[in-house]
């Protein structure tokens, strides 16, 4: 249900950018910087650096989309995908963002069911997972089951995901179900 | 599914029904060549059309998905915040 529930949820909350080289890692008092994750890999191996450290890593407030329900709370990250706004996009492109014509890009218009007064697109690329202590206040919108639906089988394809055996499955499942009621039925 | 094309007449070979894979097997039975009809062969490969294996979408995204990414990225996709929507988060 993505009326009241996360599931669906468009929210505020503070998302980190990816870690990439160069590393910037709080090391004492001062930041230390390593070229590439190989340099850091050996910086451990030589025990210079403790597998586990502190970076320096941009992030930023902005609206996520929340793919997931936690209903009993036993699992305080969730799955989510960044919106990314249109403003800075030439006219043409943003147009076809806006006609639903990009397949990664699903479009959310400035409305009060989004909670958002830009124009915003759900981006397939860029998904995150948020922390529940980084979500700011209460959600700010939802979109709907349809809408959710369609995100999550462009998702599948947008990361590879391989779920032809689950299909299969469901297929046999489904001609199984057919087969049962039409020896129920009578002729 | 690649396809090499033989002419009949330059090798002999049983003729398989529809329905019927025809396995020719060399040691310990192991199968060296399987034979099927032309009706089952186009099957397969509209099976292969429908559950083959899948191209990285990568190689599908367009411009489009690509300068919206990375515009998202760099954090560089809004001109400015949108403060209405994040006063509704807070006040809520």
């Amino acid at each position: 249900v993505t009326s009241g529930g996360l599931r669906g949820a468009i929210v505020w909350a503070v998302t980190p950018y990816v870690a990439e080289a160069p590393f910037r890692i709080l090391a004492g008092t001062g930041v230390t910087t390593y070229s590439s994750a190989r340099e850091l890999g050996m910086a451990v191996r030589r025990g210079e650096l403790p597998a586990e450290q502190t970076h320096l890593v941009r992030s930023k407030l902005r609206p996520v989309l929340l793919l997931q329900d936690r209903p009993v709370r036993t699992l305080p990250e969730f799955s989510g995908l960044r919106l990314v706004r249109l403003d800075a996009l030439e006219r043409t492109r943003r147009e076809r963002v806006r006609r639903q014509e990009e397949p990664s890009l699903f479009f959310l218009q400035a409305s009060r069911e989004h909670g958002l007064s830009k124009d915003n697109a759900v981006d397939l690329n860029a998904l995150v997972r948020i922390h529940e202590s980084a979500i700011v206040g209460t959600p700010v919108g939802h979109i709907s089951e349809s809408e959710l639906r369609t995100i999550g089988e462009r998702l599948i394809r947008h990361l590879d995901l391989d779920v032809t055996r689950l299909v299969e499955r469901r297929l046999v499942e489904l001609r199984q179900r057919l087969m049962e009621r039409r020896s129920e039925d009578p002729p | 599914m690649r396809e090499r094309a033989i002419k009949a007449a330059e090798v002999r070979l049983p003729a398989p029904v529809a329905g019927e894979a025809i396995l020719v097997t060399k040691h310990a039975n192991r199968v060296k060549v399987v034979l099927l009809h032309p009706d089952d062969y186009e099957r397969l490969g509209r099976l292969l059309d429908l559950f083959g294996e899948e191209q990285p979408f990568e190689l599908q995204l367009t411009e489009t998905a690509l300068a919206a990414h990375r515009l998202g990225e760099a954090g560089e996709d809004a001109h400015e915040l949108d403060l209405e929507s994040l006063e509704r988060a807070l006040s809520g």
